[in-house]
């Protein structure tokens, strides 16, 4: 099986102009890449809360922060949602009654063209976030990792199957990787060797005028197809 | 009238134009017929059985507004491109704050920001919201939008929401924000114009109900404070006529700025690409 890639982080800083957007969208699509990624917070706290590496004044299009949902509450939140979702998007039971939400005999048309939802990738470096992914996730996802913590938490995700009934119809967990060092062909193979399907690139420095672009048709031409 | 009438395509995302291709065509159509501006309208999930509410089959497809709108922006140049009217009740004001913002970003500051307090319980209810306080809930989000706009002021404390120390980024292109477009058929809402948008949108209604809004618009005006800043209160309307040059040099003589047309019939193949070329040629730039 080829080891995918995907480009993140495409909606952020000069990226939020849209011909700028754009032009590096087709252009990764053209070098080969499998897909392209965005992350999500609508809106980041800055002043004495910032939080490194995500300074707020950077421009970003879409984006996380307790907007009515607290770090207490957040697990049990997107458990329920998910499944709020799921009883949506399933035909015949538009109804859902959770600790939250609920809602009775309302619909929702279109439904969503991949059936019976798009595949769902749980986020995460938690033995919740993994539980959850292997429970509920089509796939999971960790981002900045090098290859030896990659190994790990793999490792701590296979211990976990284990213990927890994955549903057969979420076939197997796909797992999406964004590493943290520089990949090179070796660097690829090895994520690929431990069971990774995807590696989700996420450029440092775009800010500079043809560097991402140079970035994209490099990955291209050394990386994607060969491993 | 001094200014010219404007053209509409309303309810683009709906029936047939639930398709992507459908949808681009038919945007792309009116973009070249001269319409000046594409419209969408919000139902986030409509209720089933014997709540159902007629003109609104539940079955009938529609994609989410703001959704629509953005993959719009990709698609076109030059159109403006309207929400008629999002139901405030239903959705966090920072969440739809950034996704108003990303719209007007994408499409080159094109966002019309049409609002409303909605009228369906079952839905209002499902997303956490009341008959009862849809009003306030209305006030107050409109509120926190533009608070989470001023660059100077990113913290907000209302009934509902409440925040300080966030920011978004980037900021519309439009200055202060995209402008607001209140709709309905109540005091309230027309006192929800004069005081805090820079337009109206009457859904729906014929050249009598006009003339009867815009009159009671008129009489309000008086005792309503309107903020200099707004301009003059810009009126859209959906007609529920067909329309020629006749009927819509009517609406023009009453004072409408805009007129958003609602294809009746969303699912035939042609019914509304007819639509656009016949009206692009016997009646935009005439009125």
């Amino acid at each position: 099986m080829a080891l995918a890639f995907g480009l993140f982080g495409l909606h952020r800083g000069v990226n939020t102009e849209p011909e700028t957007l754009v032009r590096r969208a087709e252009l990764a699509e053209v070098a080969g890449f499998e897909s392209l990624w965005v992350g999500d917070h609508v809106t980041l706290p800055y002043g004495e809360q910032a939080l490194p590496g995500n300074p707020a004044d950077q421009p970003r299009l879409e984006v996380v922060v307790a907007l009515g949902a607290s770090l207490a509450d957040r697990g049990a939140r997107t458990d329920e949602y998910l499944a709020a979702m799921r009883a949506i998007w399933d035909e015949s039971a538009p109804s859902f009654a959770g600790q939250f939400v609920s809602f009775d005999e309302v619909m929702q048309r279109p439904l969503p063209v991949q059936r019976p939802n798009p595949p769902i990738v749980v986020g995460g470096s938690s033995p919740a976030a993994y539980r959850r992914a292997i429970v509920s996730g089509n796939g999971f996802y960790a981002s900045r990792m090098n290859v030896e913590r990659a190994a790990e938490v793999l490792g701590e995700i296979r211990k976990l199957s284990g213990r927890h009934e994955r549903p057969a119809e979420l076939g197997e967990l796909e797992i999406t990787l964004t590493p943290s060092e520089e990949i090179d062909l070796d660097t690829a193979r090895r994520y690929a060797d431990l069971g990774v399907h995807r590696l989700l690139l996420w450029p440092h420095d775009v800010g500079e005028a043809g560097t991402l672009e140079r970035y994209i048709e490099t990955v291209g031409s050394t990386l994607i197809g060969k491993v | 009238m001094a200014n010219v009438l404007k053209f509409g395509l309303f309810g683009v995302h709906r029936g047939k134009m639930a398709e992507p291709e459908a949808l681009g065509r038919r945007a792309r159509l009116a973009e070249a017929a001269g319409f000046e501006s594409v419209w969408v309208g919000d139902h986030i999930s409509l209720p089933m059985g014997e709540a159902t509410v007629p003109a609104y089959p539940p079955e009938q497809p529609r994609l989410e507004a703001l959704t629509a709108l953005s993959y719009l922006a990709g698609i076109t140049s030059r159109v403006r491109l309207g929400v008629g009217v999002i139901v405030m009740p239903q959705r966090h004001p920072l969440l739809l704050a950034k996704q108003l913002t990303t719209v007007d970003v994408l499409s080159g500051g094109r966002l019309i920001f049409g609002i409303g307090v909605g009228y369906v319980p079952a839905e209002l209810e499902a997303l956490g919201a009341s008959m009862a306080d849809r009003g306030a809930r209305t006030d107050e989000y409109l509120a926190a939008i533009r608070a989470v706009w001023d660059e100077a002021a990113p913290a907000f404390t209302g009934r509902h929401v409440a925040w300080s120390d966030l920011m978004q980024r980037p900021l519309p292109i439009q200055k202060p924000g995209p402008p607001v477009v209140v709709g309905g058929r109540s005091k309230a809402a027309y006192r929800r114009a004069l005081t805090l948008a820079h337009g109206f949108f009457g859904h729906n209604w014929t050249l009598e109900d006009t003339a009867s809004v815009l009159n009671e618009i008129q009489e309000l005006a008086r005792q309503a404070e309107r903020p200099a800043e707004l301009g003059e209160l810009e009126i859209t309307i959906t007609p529920r006529e067909a329309i020629d040059l006749d009927t819509a040099r009517r609406y023009a003589d009453l004072g409408v700025h805009r007129l958003a047309l609602l294809p009746r019939d969303l699912d035939s193949p042609t019914f509304a690409e007819e639509l656009i070329e016949r009206v692009g040629e016997t009646v935009i730039g005439r009125v």
